[in-house]
């Protein structure tokens, strides 16, 4: 056997190993052997994780929390100081015991030097970070992720040249501040904004953008300049102390929301929409099919109240323009339509709200259906699914672990109804998972 | 499918499937610069190692087939434990790493991802000593020099080791 064959493996491959370690088992090589000395100092990618530090250094979770503070930021000072290669990709998770800002500031400064190109920050403190102006010079940045922090740049701040994917989770930041950071950083490709408070107006100008997630309470969604959109995943809320729908939400005389947005999807292939957001498109008049169909669209995931009028259309609408869909996903969501307390205006009724759907979904081969109570208007909706899908193989549909009581003997019955009903497709399976 | 002959330096020949021979970036360049109809010569690669090679391609397919996850594009987290599980039993450290250089050298990005995760498994919270009996690893240091490096890195070698 040949000794010390693993210290001649090419380069890469150790570091392949090492990045594979907690950072702690990682270091602690460099005492192998003199081949071993600098390999974990020329890591490119660095994990400060609290958990695995913790884990790793078989500590009691009662110390003395000043004792761990000084720990893990020495450890972080230690380990950049004696670095030897520009760090590619810095990771921070950690709570309010371990670190304070200014030994955040420091090392953010300290990357800053470094043409950082992938940065994550993830904290849990007692008050929100201030992310201080040595981030905004990075324009080496391709990768940004910040959990719980405050964003407030310079005036002089003109974007990220090079980011193509960002990541905002519970980050305070003023509706201008977003809107330049999005509009200035051109390469952007990936945005997913969770829960940030301070931006109201979802308006993304954004050319090359091809993922979205958002979450959050908007008065209104603007795609106008984002149509190269492939995936989207909008979750939309309201306020506490919102009595009805709101008035931003309503559109201008003789438009329609659902226009306005699917105009501006040209490209999509998956999208997931929950009850308020599919709310928010039915405003308007309602048109009985999408001017610009989604030749794109492969799979659809929306939560349909079935007590609500306006939901159905809505999303029979979005069904009759899909001509490539293959899955399907809906789950019944029982929240009470929001009354609308500005009506402004006319809405005109459309011609498909009757139980004659009259389309045919060429393509599509399976459907979830979640939540279901066992209604009449549920059952209608599958069995117009059923009928109209040529090319079906498999339907799941799961009830609601908690049905109303006057349906709590409806999971047998609608077993039996569900298998009777009739298929178009010969090979569709119906199966019953349970709740 | 085109099926790929190669020949291993033991002189072994495999037919390899077409798009497997292609998760090899040599073997690509080879068959890019040569007729198709050609057998490769595999010098660097031992008859064992083409075999664990295409025993990880058929456990790819039979994982994926169960989890209806593509492998090769996404990296679901309860995939790769399944996979490591299956793969990690038979395979020696001595094996490993025999298999580490010769997938580097075919270039076989994905399962060189795996092994390097399985090598980096076995030395996980293990002395220095018994890393440097797992790997072969000739200590070089003077008491000096190892002392040295310790008191560099105080924080990643304070706390209790374990014993093997």
């Amino acid at each position: 056997m040949e000794m010390d064959r693993i210290s001649s493996l090419p380069n890469d491959v150790t570091e392949k190993i090492l990045s594979c370690l907690p950072l702690r088992d990682a270091v602690r090589t460099s005492v192998l052997s003199s081949k071993w000395r600098y390999k974990s100092a020329m890591l490119q990618d660095l994990e400060f994780d609290e958990c695995s530090w913790r884990t790793s250094q078989y500590r009691e979770y009662d110390d003395d929390d000043y004792q761990i503070h000084k720990t893990f930021v020495n450890m972080i000072d230690h380990v950049l100081l004696l670095h030897l290669v520009p760090i590619r990709k810095f990771k921070l998770a950690c709570t309010a015991d371990e670190v304070a800002t200014r030994d955040i500031d420091r090392w953010m400064t300290h990357l800053s030097r470094n043409s950082i190109k992938e940065l994550i920050i993830k904290l849990w403190l007692d008050h929100q970070y201030n992310i201080p102006f040595s981030v905004f010079s990075c324009q080496g940045l391709v990768h940004l992720e910040l959990l719980d922090c405050l964003l407030k740049p310079p005036s002089t701040f003109k974007g990220f040249k090079s980011l193509k994917s960002l990541r905002l989770l519970h980050v305070d930041m003023a509706q201008d501040v977003f809107e330049n950071l999005i509009r200035c950083s051109p390469l952007l490709e990936r945005l997913t904004l969770l829960s940030c408070d301070g931006v109201t107006s979802l308006k993304i100008d954004a050319p090359n953008l091809q993922y979205l997630h958002v979450l959050g309470e908007f008065d209104v969604v603007n795609l106008d300049s984002a149509s190269s959109i492939t995936e989207a995943e909008i979750w939309m809320g309201i306020g506490n102390d919102e009595i009805g729908v709101p008035a931003s939400w309503i559109p201008a005389c003789s438009s329609s929301n659902l226009l306005m947005i699917f105009d501006h999807l040209p490209h999509i292939r998956r999208l997931k929409i929950n009850r308020r957001f599919l709310e928010y498109l039915s405003l308007g008049a309602l048109p009985e099919k999408l001017t610009n169909p989604c030749q794109h669209l492969k799979a659809l995931s929306v939560d349909i109240c079935f007590d609500d009028p306006d939901a159905i259309p809505t999303a029979l609408c979005i069904l009759r323009s899909s001509p490539a869909l293959q899955e399907l996903e809906i789950e019944v969501d029982p929240t009470e339509k929001l009354p609308r307390i500005h009506s402004i205006v006319e809405e005109v009724n459309s011609p498909c709200v009757n139980d004659n759907y009259n389309c045919t979904f060429s393509q599509l081969r399976l459907v979830k259906i979640t939540e279901i109570s066992g209604v009449k208007a549920e059952l209608d909706f599958i069995r117009f699914l059923l009928l109209s899908s040529p090319v079906l193989e498999r339907m799941t549909v799961t009830p609601r672990r908690f049905p109303e009581p006057s349906y709590v003997d409806g999971v047998p019955k609608l077993v039996k109804e569900l298998l009777q009903f009739k298929r178009e497709s010969k090979h569709a399976e119906i199966i019953l998972l349970d709740p | 499918m085109k099926k790929i002959s190669v020949r291993t330096s033991d002189g072994q020949e495999f037919e390899l499937e077409e798009n497997l021979a292609m998760e090899s970036a040599t073997i690509k360049t080879s068959l890019d610069a040569f007729s198709r109809d050609d057998i490769i010569l595999l010098p660097n690669v031992n008859s064992w190692e083409m075999v664990k090679i295409i025993e990880f391609f058929t456990k790819v397919q039979e994982l994926e087939t169960k989890f209806g996850v593509k492998f090769m594009e996404k990296k679901e987290g309860r995939f790769l434990e399944a996979f490591q599980a299956e793969f990690d039993k038979d395979l020696s450290d001595d094996n490993l790493y025999c298999l580490l250089w010769t997938v580097d050298y075919l270039g076989i990005e994905v399962l060189l991802e795996n092994l390097c995760h399985l090598m980096a498994e076995r030395t996980k919270n293990k002395t220095v000593e018994s890393c440097r009996n797992l790997f072969g690893v000739q200590h070089d240091y003077t008491p000096e020099e190892e002392a040295e490096i310790r008191e560099d890195y105080s924080w990643a070698f304070e706390g209790p080791e374990i014993e093997e």
